[in-house]
């Protein structure tokens, strides 16, 4: 039997995954750490701000535009914009809730990084039908579908706490709103675990044919 | 499993140790125990032949079975 040699893509990703995995760690602590230090010593400075992701308000109708086959409606949607609110200005409650959507996707995103990071490892060592793997896809499929969640969720709660203090923003829409092709490549590495635990079944009854 | 491996008996009849034919027949050691405590799944044809050719029996010698 041949033995088996790690494909050198194998190991750049896998590389890749792992930086990414300790820069994530590095940048989740600064964020947490830092932003109620900042909130509470650092107040006065607004140098320092928070983006908030919020939709913007888009005129109901559509607009009529010319173009060289002829008219067309042209109709604005989805529009989204980033709030810089120095931190000294956020009120408590809203700090709060960005807080927590800091510390919830930063834990599902490492999480879902030191999972990857193991998947890579055992397929280099050539043992990608792992019951490990398996379970670790499984792991990253919910992690995924969680974030989808928590930034819909999180969202939804910050446009309403956003809302209170804009005072022009009446028409600022307020939906939930989860990304559909996170929730799809969620389902997908589900399924994908399903058959890798079947893989993994297999490999072990395959060690026992002699 | 209802199928045994008899290759305790073969053994002794030729006077081999399992490391010995472990060596000739170019399977591991590990995997040879796994055959000999009848642990094995299956068997390969490759793998029945190299034995019967070492221990100069027929596949009928090293199979028997058992249906307790």
């Amino acid at each position: 039997m041949e033995t088996y040699r790690a494909d050198p893509m194998i190991k750049i990703l896998g590389g890749l995954v792992s930086t990414a995995y300790f820069v994530m760690i590095v940048g989740t602590g600064l964020v947490l750490a830092g932003a109620p230090a900042l909130k509470l010593f650092a107040a006065d400075d607004a140098h320092w701000s928070w983006g908030l992701e919020v939709p913007a308000p888009v005129p109901d109708a559509p607009t009529t535009v010319r173009t060289s086959w002829g008219s067309a409606q042209l109709k604005v949607q989805d529009v989204r914009g980033k709030l810089l609110l120095p931190i000294g200005v956020i009120p408590w409650p809203l700090f709060a809730i960005l807080w927590l959507h800091a510390a919830g996707a930063g834990t599902l995103i490492l999480v879902s990084l030191h999972n990857l990071r193991r998947i890579f490892q055992r397929v280099r060592d050539g043992a990608p039908f792992d019951a490990d793997n398996a379970r670790r896809l499984r792991t990253l499929g919910f992690a995924m579908l969680g974030l989808a969640l928590l930034s819909g969720v999180a969202e939804l709660i910050t446009t309403l706490l956003v809302k209170r203090g804009l005072p022009d923003a009446g028409s600022l829409p307020v939906a939930l709103r989860v990304d559909g092709w996170f929730v799809l490549a969620a389902l997908v590495l589900i399924a994908l675990a399903r058959i890798f635990r079947r893989g993994s079944d297999l490999e072990s009854d395959q060690a026992l044919v002699i | 499993m209802a199928i045994l491996i008899t290759l305790d008996r073969l053994l002794e009849r030729r006077g081999l140790t399992l490391t010995e034919l472990s060596d000739r027949i170019g399977l591991t050691l590990a995997n040879l125990s796994i055959l000999k405590t009848n642990k094995a799944r299956a068997v390969r044809f490759s793998t029945l032949e190299a034995l019967c050719r070492e221990l100069k029996c027929q596949p009928g010698d090293l199979l028997e079975y058992d249906e307790d």
